[in-house]
């Protein structure tokens, strides 16, 4: 059998079926952490951003018209809905309701502790690229996206993605730690030979 | 070895090399020019770390399935899920509106008609297969025709009245 499409999804969900609604967050995780991530950078909050997404989604279904494919519908509600959140100032505010845990995403505290140094390590490379070339090496790297997609997702021809994605990739460059990749210490002792 | 001018062109090919996407004689060149130059044999090998670091990303990222989990478990879709779907897999929808409509007329033969026979027809007519045993039965024991029509048109009317309020429903939902 195959795959049902985004529109049955939509339909099926729009009628209340729970499992078609957690195909449609399961096939575009990765983007809508890729279009946050783009706009928050890595957050504490970020599970709880991506969430409330798809619950703004879900709630929403009825007004997707179908005009433009589904993924460039999620990719540009994600990516307001994260800038309404980073601007919210949130010491005032009540604390907002929190996200359900992620329960097979975390295998235990050392594993979370794990990965959010891994990821703010991540983020002190990317954490110097503004505005599209953080959201083009989000979409590339964490939602595998291939450059006509992003070019779709982001309205601009494929040309101005490789562009963008070749000056990002120079600029992290600069900002790659020297010290602690075994691809220095090979180079180093090539040139000690 | 390094000559400036050389080295910054070569240097902005060197993502397309890692890519893939150069042209083989171009990429052919860069490759030579890279084994002989340190300055950009290290800059290559500081985008393939650059690289692989950034091919972590998905992995450090929560599965679908888990968000998805966390997603439906907010909107308190579980536990609709499953009889939705199981609605779902029924092709209720199509067949709602002919059910209910084809059981409220057999179930007007039965007691405006009144007769088996003409019941009998209706049924021939709609359903042929069913038809034939009917008339084999009607053939060697009336009454038992009348009984069995009875309890028929009674459960064709409770389809129907089913099938047409879950039309009913739909409709309103949308
Ligand atoms: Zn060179």
């Amino acid at each position: 059998m195959n795959a049902p499409t985004d529109q049955d999804l939509v339909r099926r969900s729009i009628m209340g079926d729970g499992r078609a609604f957690a195909s449609i967050v399961e096939r575009h995780t990765r983007l809508v952490y890729a279009a946050v991530r783009s706009v928050t950078g890595d957050n504490n909050e970020i599970d709880d951003i991506v969430q409330e997404v798809f619950i703004r989604i879900y709630r929403n279904l009825g007004s997707f018209g179908g005009r433009s494919a589904l993924s460039t519908w999620i990719y540009s509600v994600a990516r307001n809905h994260a800038i309404n959140a980073v601007s919210r100032a949130r010491p005032e505010t009540v604390p907002m309701e929190s996200a359900a845990p992620l329960e097979s995403a975390l295998p235990g505290p050392d594993a979370e502790l794990e990965r959010r140094e891994a990821l703010a390590a991540l983020e002190r490379i990317l954490g110097g690229l503004e505005g599209r070339y953080r959201e083009v090496v989000e979409l590339r790297y964490l939602a595998e996206r291939r450059y006509d997609e992003i070019a779709e997702l982001l309205g601009v021809p494929m040309g101005t993605v490789k562009t963008l994605l070749h000056r990002a990739r120079l600029k992290m460059r600069a900002l790659l730690p020297e010290d602690d990749e075994c691809g220095v210490r090979d180079d180093e002792r090539r040139q000690a030979l | 070895m390094r000559d400036d001018r050389r080295c910054e062109r070569y240097e902005e090919l060197l993502p397309d090399l890692l890519d893939g996407i150069l042209p083989e004689d171009h990429a052919a060149e860069v490759r030579g020019h890279v084994e002989r130059c340190d300055a950009c044999r290290r800059s290559l090998e500081a985008l393939g770390r650059l690289e692989r670091e950034l091919c972590r990303l998905p992995s450090l990222t929560p599965d679908g399935a888990a968000v998805a989990a966390a997603v439906t478990g907010r909107l308190g879709l579980e536990r609709r899920s499953r009889a939705a779907s199981l609605v779902h897999s029924l092709p209720l929808e199509r067949l709602a509106l002919p059910l209910g409509i084809a059981a409220i007329v057999l179930s007007t033969f039965r007691y405006f008609g009144g007769m088996a026979e003409r019941l009998t027809a209706a049924l021939t007519s709609c359903l042929s297969g069913l038809a034939g045993a009917f008339e084999e039965l009607a053939a060697t024991s009336p009454s038992a025709v009348d009984s069995s029509a009875l309890y028929l048109s009674s459960a064709l009317i409770l389809i129907g009245c089913a099938a047409l309020s879950l039309t009913a429903l739909r409709i309103v939902r949308r």
